[in-house]
């Protein structure tokens, strides 16, 4: 469309409004045809009114002519819509074409830009970016290394002094067994309770 | 076509009578253009006459006596009264001299035309019709305008839409003897 828009009206447009206007000139026939059929309709009531069979049969044969005649009409109209609509269709492909033949041309000069020589310069500096990166890793491996060995031996000293200390445990545990036993027996007596709750309502 | 719901006013015997106090009369002359409007946009009345008849081609559905009589109480505006009203809508903006000497009809526009271009342009965009050939013809009375405020309008309201459009670099003409017979949107 835009295409079409920046360069005004182009032959086609001319063509296509030939053929709207006869469309239009149809279409106004179809009316006055209608129009014509109508009133010979209602002129032949009139004379079967009048007891004129004979004038009423001559109006009723003007009007299947009328009726012919729109037949025509509706003909050529449907042939001439089709048309119309076929080159406006024709129209857009051209324009899709168009589209289509733009877009190989932007491909084309991307392609240009994308060499394959500058592909494989970009490969290679990609695989010595690489390889220096290992070497990096390597490096930093070792270090690391090192430091966990010196944590290691941290740690060793940490269990060491924990291993002292457990030794002193026996003494602690009869003072907190002695808690336990005595939570135990709250929870007993609490538990009686809820029994004894339970019994007064069955008595009432 | 429903009739016309006419103002209660309309009905109010002094209403066809030019008031002799000013403000009065300025207030009477903005009722009688509001209802001159509204009656000409409800039964799609293009052109008025200044003695109130609608100028029609084919009268179906549209009433053919004057607007400024009132049969049911037997009251009308005199003349020259009615030439004021009508006057009053061209200063307006609302309604344009058929022949400006004679003064005798108006193209009557309850939208005016930048308002007619917009419902236009609105249209073309809302149908997907942009860039395509477009003859008057269908615009007053094809299938697609027929819910349109604008079908069957008057061709020398439509051109002048057109041609408003035109200079706003919307719509390009295409003319045959110097009458604007196609358009297309862009």
């Amino acid at each position: 469309m835009g295409n079409s828009g920046s360069k005004g009206l182009s032959e086609q447009d001319k063509a296509i409004l030939q053929l709207k206007l006869q469309r239009d000139n149809l279409h106004k026939a179809q009316t006055r045809i209608n129009l014509v059929i109508e009133k010979e309709n209602q002129v032949a009531r009139q004379l079967l009114r009048n007891g004129q069979k004979e004038r009423a049969k001559l109006a009723l044969r003007k009007k299947r002519y009328q009726e012919s005649l729109i037949k025509q009409v509706f003909g050529q109209m449907d042939t001439l819509e089709q048309l119309i609509s076929t080159i406006e269709f024709k129209l857009i492909e051209k324009d899709v074409l168009y589209g289509l033949q733009e877009g190989n041309k932007v491909l084309g000069q991307l392609n240009n830009e994308m060499s394959l020589d500058k592909v494989d310069k970009i490969l290679d500096e990609s695989d010595e970016a690489i390889r220096y990166q290992e070497e990096i890793t390597d490096l930093l491996g070792t270090r690391m290394n090192q430091a966990d060995e010196t944590a290691v031996e941290e740690e060793l000293e940490a269990l060491e002094r924990e291993t002292k200390k457990t030794v002193v445990l026996p003494d602690v545990p009869t003072v907190r067994v002695g808690v336990e036993d005595d939570k135990e027996t709250r929870n007993e007596q609490k538990e009686d309770k809820p029994l004894q709750t339970q019994k007064t309502p069955v008595a009432a | 076509m429903s009739s016309f719901e006419f103002p209660s006013i309309y009905n109010f015997p002094p209403f066809f009578t030019k008031q002799p106090n000013n403000s009065v009369w300025k207030s009477q002359l903005q009722q009688w253009t509001t209802l001159v409007l509204d009656y000409c946009k409800h039964y799609r009345i293009w052109r008025l006459s200044t003695a109130g008849t609608p100028i029609v081609e084919d009268a179906t559905g549209v009433p053919s006596d004057s607007l400024f009589t009132n049969s049911i109480i037997d009251r009308h505006l005199k003349p020259e009264v009615c030439q004021e009203i009508i006057a009053s809508l061209v200063d307006q903006g609302r309604a344009q001299w058929i022949d400006k000497t004679a003064q005798k009809s108006v193209l009557v526009l309850w939208y005016s035309i930048s308002e007619w271009s917009d419902l236009l342009l609105n249209w073309v965009d809302s149908t997907g019709q942009k860039g395509v050939v477009l003859t008057l013809y269908e615009i007053q009375h094809g299938n697609l305008t027929l819910s349109e405020e604008f079908h069957s309008i008057d061709e020398t309201t439509l051109t002048q839409a057109l041609e408003l459009l035109e200079k706003k670099g919307k719509v390009l003409m295409m003319k045959e003897n110097k009458n604007v017979v196609g358009v297309k949107f862009i």
